[in-house]
């Protein structure tokens, strides 16, 4: 009965004994006076992580908010209060659904790609040979992948904000009769400084959950094929479960310490 | 030929009373073993006795459950990561599938570790790399991807790769497993000649017999979880410990059957 819970707290030590190694490593490079990684890897991966990630989360961000639009503003027109559809769906990207929908996409696509490849790269010994030669495969292969994901990550949530705010307001003018300079003001006057924070603040937490566990789950491959594709299956599965509940966590504190 | 060891020089490797479990398996018990500078010594043993587990071991990848590696007189397992990572450049490892980095070139494999640990200006690797894959000829192999080689082109790349910080000890993990018998010849000339042209030591582990006599100046036997035997290749060759005489003549009666049959 308590195997699941033993099983998933040795989990998560380990991904901060993964996470404090890595930070160990990068110091012990940083003391011999020497980069802790390569900029080039960094870049390769910032460039497949955000810019390759741009237009699946800016394709499924605009739907989105095309389709909140569409629904919010359908049941609150009888009422004659369509003008709340611009603050709402500004409201609900920039704090909430950006991110989340954001962390969920990169979790897919970043995270079981990070996993593969380290995975892969286990099974053929290369992250033994890597740290036999004494090169530091924490330093050398998961700081600039974690680092990568955890700054593009709120470039990203921005990207969906935007597309999701951009989808609505095209729905407004088309189906509610809200011009989009007055879907900008009303857009404007309903969001607060506060809610962009958290929206920014959850999706550095979220590329970091994504990096780290998917890190993780491929340096702990142990086996052939079938174990990296079960380990990426696992990555994609735990990472966003993690990023939902952290984000239902943020919220919940969060609320707490506005009311108090 | 290089110089043999003498007799007051101190080891390059000793392991003392080496033990390693993983659970309840008992992997290796009371392991004793010197090697000493310019010494090419086989390890032989069953697939599954330990072999490879060694070589980790001596590299610090994993910890002993007791006992201790010596490295050079100094203890492997008491060493900071820091020095650990210093004390591994001194060490090159050969890998049974030889581990390239598969998405860098051959020469960009070569080149890594030098970029990566020493402040050699972008000529003195390049000369560097060069000089390495002309050793082992492949030098026309310099922009392909390892998936583009066969397995003892690769397996050569890979020594040329712990071959490029110059190491004083290198660690070969079955060097002809896989490849054809002419191909497993040349592998074999090979760590003989760039071993014994760079006075350099190594720790061989295989079970392929004619490439164990080939390369050793010493051999030792590992058998459930010890070393039950240590000698030179002529001793081993008409040795009366019936473990060896089995493992050695490949005969099926013996007590390494014994041991499989129940």
């Amino acid at each position: 009965m308590f195997r699941p819970v033993t099983a998933c707290l040795s989990a998560m030590s380990s991904m901060v004994w993964l996470l404090s190694d890595t930070v160990q490593e990068i110091l012990i490079r940083l003391a011999r006076g020497r980069a802790p990684f390569r900029l080039s890897i960094f870049f390769d991966h910032a460039g497949r992580a955000g810019v390759g990630s741009i237009p699946l989360v800016a394709m499924v961000s605009l739907f989105l908010g095309l389709t909140m639009a569409l629904l919010t503003g359908y049941q609150l027109q009888p009422y004659g209060t369509e003008r709340l559809v611009p603050p709402l769906i500004a409201i609900a990207f920039t704090r909430e659904l950006g991110p989340l929908i954001t962390g969920i996409m990169l979790a897919a696509r970043i995270g079981a790609a990070y996993t593969a490849e380290l995975g892969t790269m286990k099974v053929a010994e290369e992250v033994e040979a890597i740290e036999a030669m004494g090169l530091g495969p924490l330093r050398f292969l998961v700081a600039p992948r974690i680092l990568a994901v955890f700054l593009l990550m709120p470039c990203l949530a921005i990207v969906s904000d935007v597309s999701a705010i951009l989808g609505a307001a095209v729905i407004s003018k088309t189906s509610l009769g809200i011009s989009m300079l007055y879907f900008k003001d009303l857009a404007l006057e309903g969001l607060l400084v506060q809610d962009i924070l958290s929206g920014i603040v959850k999706s550095f937490l979220f590329g970091l959950i994504i990096g780290v566990i998917a890190c993780y789950k491929g340096l702990a491959v142990q086996g052939g094929a079938d174990e990296v594709g079960d380990a990426t299956t696992s990555s994609v599965v735990v990472a966003i479960t993690t990023v939902i509940a952290t984000d239902t966590l943020f919220n919940i504190v969060q609320l707490q310490l506005t009311a108090s | 030929m290089s110089e043999p060891p003498s007799a007051t020089e101190r080891p390059m490797v000793e392991l003392r009373g080496l033990r390693l479990s993983f659970g309840d398996k008992e992997i290796l018990r009371d392991v004793d073993l010197a090697v000493a500078p310019r010494e090419r010594l086989v390890v032989m043993g069953q697939s599954g006795s330990g072999k490879s587990t060694l070589l980790r071991l001596i590299l610090g990848i994993i910890p002993p459950s007791a006992g201790s590696v010596w490295f050079r007189g100094r203890e492997i397992n008491r060493m900071s990561r820091a020095k650990l990572d210093l004390m591994r450049m001194r060490i090159g490892m050969v890998y049974q599938y030889s581990a390239l980095i598969s998405s860098l070139t051959v020469e960009e494999n070569l080149a890594l570790p030098l970029e990566e640990l020493t402040r050699k200006t972008r000529d003195e690797i390049a000369r560097i790399v060069d000089e390495k894959l002309d050793l082992v000829g492949l030098l026309d192999t310099k922009p392909q991807l390892p998936s583009e080689l066969s397995g003892g082109m690769r397996k050569r790349v890979g020594l040329a790769r712990a071959l490029v910080m110059e190491p004083e000890l290198i660690l070969f993990d079955e060097p002809s497993a896989g490849l054809d018998p002419v191909t497993s010849s040349i592998v074999d000339e090979l760590i003989i000649r760039l071993t014994e042209e760079t006075d350099t030591t190594s720790i061989i582990v295989t079970h392929e017999m004619d490439s164990a006599f080939r390369i050793a100046t010493r051999m030792a036997m590992l058998y459930e979880g010890g070393i039950v035997a240590e000698d030179t290749p002529e001793n081993f060759e008409n040795s009366d410990n019936p473990v060896v005489r089995q493992f050695v003549k490949g005969e099926t009666e013996g007590p390494i059957g014994d041991g499989q049959k129940e």
